[in-house]
């Protein structure tokens, strides 16, 4: 009686994985992005990317401000391949590693962060150049703070131990 | 017997989670960043290495600005400020400034053009390649047909048929013409190609005289008010040129056009492994409103 019980237990537990395991496979497969035709904002999304709406619509009129007429569907759809086409080549250059190997970009970024830094200081504290340098330092701490450092073949010195 | 059910059932349990999980990874957008790090990394900031090459390359663009500190302090100093880089790039990547901002947007894609085109130009043509490619692409080597005129202006035909008799009798059209009082029309004597010599005859004028042979003189033709003739000295006709006269511009126009083709290439293959998803109701109302 024990064993049938248990046994019970056994079906009912398996039932439940089975179960959950098809779900899981259900949402696995299902389109991550069925819901893209409810957002006003994107006209395509490339990957995880989204296109929106306002990037599209200035491309197309600095299309049609450069052919000088308006744009027809054949037109339109050469936009949206290029716009996809640009998205995809900005994933690739990603993922091949350009941030880091690409001197020109990696400065670009790293400027365009600390533009984005200093005017945020700006903002707050004015332009008094002490305050603004204090500011990069405290968000660059903070940075430091949070993150996960790991000496491999050198010793840390003292400053960087205390980290 | 119970208890060899019970353990097929927990086998059976068993494989059906790992076979979850294997469909979890697999199914997963979040690209796994398995440990990657170069022999000569220094340290890992949040698992980026930071390495002896980038140190060695940040050394010679410090140069002279380091000059007066001691070797070791300069390194602890850049190793800091590569690792200070290090996290505001990463903070970048965070808040999606790569994506966001068009003109590193720009800088991204053209790396990445470069990337593509770099690789395929590094690719050695052989000779076959090269000769496959001129049989393939001839209308590309071709000159084209090229013609040495004079054209005389009338103002009525029976002047231009007098010019004309007196030009196959063995007079110049020049002289013949302004004993008339015709007038010559503005042509280099030189041989021009057609869409050269549309902008003194245009293109009706052109057209006829691309037909006539060398040395022929034309039946006096009428264009609107005026009547013209034309003499022809030299008709070249369209010619291929050799190979080896034009191989360094075969040589160019290959490695263009290869360029061309694995940047298209590339991009094909990015469409077809990404996921790409239209708003086509957005994109109706768009061009809906566009027209």
């Amino acid at each position: 009686m024990k064993t049938r019980s248990a046994l019970t237990t056994n079906q009912r537990s398996l039932t439940l994985l089975i179960c959950g395991s098809v779900l899981g496979i259900l949402v696995a497969v299902s389109d991550p992005y069925v819901s893209v035709t409810d957002d006003t904002t994107v006209v395509a999304w490339v990957n995880d990317t989204a296109i929106g709406k306002a990037q599209y619509s200035q491309a197309l009129a600095l299309y049609s401000q450069e052919k000088r007429s308006p744009t027809n569907p054949q037109d339109r759809t050469l936009i949206l391949e290029r716009l996809i086409e640009e998205e995809l080549l900005v994933q690739k250059a990603i993922t091949d590693g350009a941030l880091r190997n690409n001197l020109g970009i990696r400065q670009r970024t790293l400027q365009t962060m600390l533009d984005s830094i200093q005017s945020e200081s700006i903002a707050t504290n004015g332009t008094n150049a002490e305050s603004n340098g204090k500011a990069l330092q405290g968000y660059i701490e903070q940075l430091r703070h949070t993150a996960t450092i790991k000496w491999l073949n050198q010793q840390p010195t003292a400053a960087q131990a205390g980290q | 017997m119970n208890k060899i059910a019970v353990n097929s059932n927990n086998i059976a349990r068993a494989s059906i989670g790992l076979f979850g999980l294997l469909l979890l990874l697999a199914g997963s957008n979040t690209q796994i960043n398995w440990l990657h790090q170069p022999a000569d990394t220094i340290v890992l900031v949040n698992q980026q290495p930071v390495t002896e090459t980038a140190l060695r390359v940040a050394r010679q663009r410090s140069g002279m600005l380091t000059a007066d500190i001691s070797t070791q302090g300069r390194d602890q100093q850049l190793l800091q400020r590569l690792i200070d880089d290090e996290l505001i790039l990463q903070r970048a990547e965070e808040l999606g400034i790569l994506q966001a901002d068009p003109g590193i947007r720009k800088l991204l894609a053209r790396s990445a053009i470069e990337t593509v085109v770099s690789k395929s130009q590094a690719l050695p043509v052989t000779e076959s390649e090269l000769v496959a490619f001129y049989d393939n692409h001839q209308a590309v080597f071709q000159q084209p047909q090229r013609i040495t005129l004079q054209s005389a202006q009338f103002d009525d035909v029976e002047t231009a048929n007098t010019t004309r008799k007196a030009v196959l009798l063995g007079q110049s059209l020049k002289k013949a013409a302004s004993s008339t009082g015709a007038e010559m029309l503005p042509i280099p004597l030189s041989p021009l190609p057609k869409h050269a010599l549309i902008r003194y005859l245009g293109a009706s004028l052109t057209d006829l005289a691309l037909t006539l042979s060398t040395m022929e003189v034309s039946q006096p033709i009428i264009r609107g008010d005026s009547v013209y003739l034309l003499q022809v000295f030299k008709n070249q006709p369209t010619t291929l040129m050799p190979l080896e006269q034009v191989r360094e511009t075969a040589m160019t126009e290959l490695k263009i056009r290869q360029r061309r083709d694995s940047l298209a290439t590339t991009l094909a293959e990015l469409k077809q492994q990404a996921s790409i998803q239209f708003n086509l109701a957005l994109l109706e109302q768009l061009a809906s409103t566009d027209q």
